[in-house]
């Protein structure tokens, strides 16, 4: 059984289709800028990645909860790709998805002063989506913040090995664009205050790197077993392996020397099959907060050993900011265009290599080189690692 | 396979602090994690529960507010202008707010480094992750739902994958504690 990838739907910066994403992903524009969506007026920090159609960002009404909004967007291109909802029944189908912080009704709270107005509703929102789409044999939400959808998206690959799922809708869907949701990143010293020489940027891997920029994204992603999927719907890339584990280490930060993280990968690539030799290139978590690119570092290098500096890295954050909750699932994007393309695009923003982190990270323009086998990380606020493994498909 | 299911009333003191390893952490819990830590402790007690075990979690999507009041509580103008937010805002508010700190908690109380998941509610997620655990041994769950009177119920059990095999709540729309209210099951 391969589970392969056969259908992206999305609403991110980049924009509001696969296609405009993965053609805005290849031209390297950034997509950050100061945040539209709501009042920021001296406020320090001002930018995010909001989700764009066109280049121009796209503007909700108040009491929207952004991330479901756009899922629903995200779930019907999806659907119009895939036709997930008519080629299997509703007791194969199972919606495993990474979301993220609540989404507080602040308008209506300061209409209403009703504290109990503010009824999270992202369950309940989901399982109505699942109704409508036809997807009946689970709605599964996951919430370990930046690790939420590489959790569902390693998830679905088992419960698909298990035969416990026909196919899986998975993917993402997280929003920090409302008020209480970005002043708490903010208050929690994770966002980049950097004016040398670039404000607000997302700085990956770099020596002046003083923290991540956050974003927005909704992505659904079809899984399926590769002997189920039609001969006219294309295969965008194979999930071969996936590994987690746990720092219990701290709160906020990552263990430095990246052990317990190593131990993620160690596990993704016994699941696939594989060594770490077989490894191409590497898409980092990458979010441009200082103790990141460190404790990375010394998790791959005690996989990957003096090879991890030959190694082409990369991390999308740059160019779009943190998605938290739905980050993996955008991430994916760039997986994608490395398999199909066979290259590894420029992190956008880096300029200063970190010695803490000597990574060889792709500069100018993209690196062209073979590649059949991706290793993808991500780590979260509380400690979670995660690890997937991407092989270009073969039929 | 067992199980553990506990109940704390609105008022009711969670005397979590006797059985903490590292109690600096505590000023970051809400009731959730002080019920979902000690019951864990209480539970896992002698049990000799290696840290490679996968530990999957459940946070009940209810009325978190005690947070969100932290939070907004002292706000009375115009609350769109985000300046007006932030002295009102606690660090520590923040931290409530996060559903993953939960199982953080309990898994540095007890080392767990495992395979892991955290899911908002579902019990049907949480059974699922435990049935396609990456492992033939021991598999620990847990649950926990804070209601808005802070009141909060939280359970754990511990188990292979294949004992969850047929568990009638796999693709349901159940909430997660309700598993270990059930307890055993039988198909």
């Amino acid at each position: 059984m391969a589970a392969v990838i056969t259908g992206i739907g999305a609403r991110t910066p980049l924009g509001c289709s696969y296609e405009e994403c993965m053609d805005t992903l290849r031209q390297g524009t950034l997509c950050i800028d100061d945040i539209q969506n709501f009042k920021t007026d001296g406020y320090e920090m001002k930018a995010a990645g909001e989700i764009r159609s066109c280049g121009r960002v796209v503007h909700t009404g108040s009491g929207i909860d952004r991330k479901v909004y756009f899922f629903e967007q995200a779930l019907g291109e999806l659907d119009a790709k895939t036709a997930f909802s008519k080629r299997y029944k509703a007791d194969e189908l199972v919606l495993n998805v990474g979301g993220g912080v609540d989404y507080f009704d602040i308008d209506n709270y300061a209409r209403t002063k009703d504290i109990s107005s503010a009824h999270f509703r992202m369950n309940a929102d989901m399982q109505e989506l699942c109704r409508k789409w036809n997807i009946g044999a689970g709605c599964h939400l996951f919430s370990s913040a930046c690790t939420a959808s590489a959790q569902a998206i390693g998830l679905s690959l088992r419960m698909l090995r298990k035969h416990t799922a026909g196919a899986v809708v998975t993917g993402g869907a997280d929003s920090m664009i409302s008020p209480v949701n970005f002043l708490g990143f903010f208050k929690l010293g994770a966002l980049s205050m950097s004016d040398d020489p670039s404000p607000y940027k997302c700085k990956p891997m770099d020596l002046k790197a003083s923290g991540t920029v956050l974003g927005e994204a909704s992505v659904a992603v079809m899984l399926e077993d590769s002997s189920r999927v039609p001969a006219d719907v294309p295969v965008l890339a194979e999930l071969c392996g996936y590994g987690c584990s746990m720092d219990a280490f701290a709160v906020t930060e990552p263990e430095p020397t990246g052990e317990q993280a190593a131990r993620a990968v160690a596990a993704a690539l016994e699941d696939a099959g594989i060594s770490a030799d077989q490894i191409d290139c590497i898409h980092l978590h990458g979010t441009g907060t200082p103790k990141c690119a460190p404790a990375e570092y010394n998790c791959l290098y005690s996989i990957f050993g003096d090879r991890l500096a030959d190694i082409p890295v990369y991390s999308m954050k740059g160019q779009v900011g943190h998605m938290i909750g739905s980050c993996t699932s955008v991430e994916l994007m760039g997986i994608i265009h490395s398999l199909e393309h066979q290259e590894v695009l420029p992190t956008v923003n880096f300029t200063t290599p970190n010695p803490k982190a000597p990574f060889h990270v792709v500069t100018g323009e993209p690196l062209k080189m073979p590649i059949r086998y991706i290793l993808k990380l991500n780590s979260a606020f509380g400690g979670h690692n995660t690890a997937l493994i991407f092989k270009k498909w073969e039929r | 396979m067992e199980f553990i299911f506990r109940k704390y009333g609105p008022d009711e003191p969670i005397p979590v602090t006797a059985v903490l390893r590292k109690r600096k952490l505590v000023k970051y819990y809400n009731r959730e994690a002080q019920a979902a830590v000690l019951t864990a402790a209480e539970f896992l007690e002698g049990k000799g529960v290696s840290s490679d075990t996968p530990f999957y979690y459940a946070s009940a999507e209810t009325e978190n507010f005690d947070s969100i009041r932290g939070i907004v509580g002292g706000i009375d103008s115009d609350i769109r202008d985000i300046c007006s937010l932030f002295p009102a805002v606690s660090t520590l508010d923040i931290f409530k707010m996060m559903r993953n700190m939960v199982p953080c908690f309990i898994a540095i109380e007890n080392d767990l480094k495992g395979d892991n998941n955290v899911i908002i509610d579902s019990a049907s997620a949480l059974l699922y992750c435990a049935l396609t655990a990456p492992t033939e041994g021991n598999v620990l769950i847990g649950a926990g739902r804070l209601h808005a009177d802070g009141s909060v119920e939280c359970g754990f059990a511990l188990g292979t994958p294949s004992e969850w095999n047929g568990h009638p709540f796999l693709g349901s729309g159940k909430g997660a504690t309700e598993i270990f209210e059930l307890g055993e099951w039988r198909q």
